[in-house]
């Protein structure tokens, strides 16, 4: 038994082929929906025990959020979407070693031969829904970006015609020099946006890809016990993937919600020039 | 159909990078919709409601708090007020006590000596009378005797005395009389 990197299709709805992974977000989202209407209508003063344990989640979440922003009203401004998205990885995470994944499927012809295609599959284990959150997340932090600090000073970032133009305007050679370098360096920055959706995005991927390989090869060669500590090692990885993405997320969300620095000053290397 | 649709797949792969990767916009799209939702309500039935409440309780808390605070402030006031008003109390009826205790004592003085002065006048006056009454007593017995002397005498001497010898002893005896009441 194979697991191809590509999520396969168990259903086609009119032009439409719904894979195995979609089957295990969507199920997963349904849960979620679920859940929350539950405790939207059992939310209580006074809480419970399950209000107290999300309670507790959600005040650890906060503190290691401010370790990042530094400030509590970021933390909660970027809650609903970090904190969303740890949830979701995470359970998704978790859901793809429940049994019945990727052993519970139909049998059907692929590449002419019959072969077990799984029903359900880790969502994560699917490029397209990282690559969905990663985009969703970095276009995020733009628009906050933006919201924030103001379009001009945000798109500065990468495109430094401003800086440029002033050290023109000084006929200093030095200071167009840095001008140069500061805009080249700002057309980079362009590129690494390009790089956080790629790396957050095949971060993900392959290590829920490749958790799920290796909980398959395990089980294919002995299917007792033997399992046990690689599904150990795979609940650990699916903590660790879901706080690395969401932290990242939050990073990028705090960088460029930041004013940038320097963005009222006279640059440090200019002001040397000058003495 | 299966098959057919695993053959769609194999072709696309075969056509370009992403689709080499399964990235397939229709997935793609199904997925961000699958994200999306979930972030929509975890955000609005989850995050924002419970932020909201622990909030108001975190304030509720930190009013409670500085409520708890004030009223001990007061408190304190209110007993250092009270022990204040204690004591101007306690001074209050000390001085009091003091003034009736003064007061009192000029007071039984006052009666005592008007008393004696009331004793002192009945006393005179009881001396007085007594004086007057033994006079009258003097002079009732001055008169009973010169009466009883008079008629002893009237029966002693009717026989060897004259009327006029008889006035003369009765003189004597009235002059004795005197002389004694004197």
């Amino acid at each position: 038994m194979t697991v191809p990197v590509i999520a396969e299709p168990v259903v086609r709805i009119g032009a439409f082929t719904v894979t195995n992974a979609l089957v295990n977000s969507s199920l997963l989202m349904l849960a979620i929906v679920s859940f929350s209407f539950w405790f939207r209508s059992s939310l209580h003063k006074i809480p419970g025990r399950i209000q107290n344990l999300i309670e507790l989640l959600l005040e650890t979440m906060l503190g290691y959020f401010d370790q990042v922003t530094k400030s509590r009203a970021k933390s909660k401004r970027f809650l609903p979407l970090v904190g969303s998205l740890f949830i979701f990885i995470l359970l998704s995470n978790w859901m793809g070693l429940l049994p019945g994944t990727g052993s519970i499927g139909v049998w059907q012809v692929v590449h002419g031969e019959l072969e077990l295609v799984p029903i359900l599959r880790p969502a994560m284990s699917d490029l397209n829904l990282t690559l969905a959150m990663a985009l969703l997340s970095i276009i995020t932090s733009h628009v906050l970006g933006m919201l924030t600090v103001g379009f001009f000073v945000h798109w500065n970032r990468f495109i430094q015609l401003g800086g440029l133009w002033k050290g023109v305007k000084t006929l200093n050679p030095m200071k167009i020099l840095v001008a140069m370098i500061e805009f080249l360096v700002g057309l980079l920055e362009i590129v690494s946006e390009l790089a956080k959706v790629l790396s957050l995005s095949l971060r993900l991927f392959g290590n829920i890809f490749a958790g799920e390989v290796l909980m398959t090869v395990i089980a294919g060669l002995v299917s007792f016990i033997v399992p046990m500590p690689f599904m150990l090692l795979e609940i650990l990885v699916g903590i660790v993937q879901a706080t690395v993405f969401s932290m990242l997320t939050l990073v990028y969300l705090s960088v460029l919600t930041e004013k940038p620095h320097g963005s009222h000053e006279e640059h440090p290397v200019a002001v040397a020039s000058h003495a | 159909m299966s098959a057919e649709v695993t053959q769609l797949a194999a072709e696309a792969a075969k056509t370009d990078v992403l689709g080499t990767l399964g990235i397939n916009w229709k997935l793609f799209l199904a997925q961000l919709v699958n994200v999306g939702i979930v972030i929509f309500v975890l955000s609005k039935w989850v995050f924002k409601p419970l932020v909201k409440l622990m909030d108001d309780r975190v304030k509720k808390i930190d009013d409670g708090l500085a409520h708890a605070k004030e009223a001990d402030r007061r408190l304190k006031d209110a007993k250092d007020k009270e022990s204040d008003l204690l004591a101007q109390a306690r001074k209050e009826s000390r001085m009091m006590i003091d003034e009736a205790i003064v007061k009192g004592e000029k007071e039984r003085s006052e009666r005592v000596e008007r008393s004696k002065q009331d004793i002192d006048a009945q006393v005179e006056e009881a001396k007085a009378k007594i004086v007057q009454e033994k006079v009258d007593a003097l002079e009732a017995v001055r008169l009973e005797v010169a009466e009883l002397v008079m008629r002893a005498t009237h029966k002693v001497a009717a026989t060897a005395a004259d009327d006029a010898m008889q006035r003369r002893y009765v003189e004597q005896a009235l002059q004795e009389l005197e002389q004694t009441k004197v």
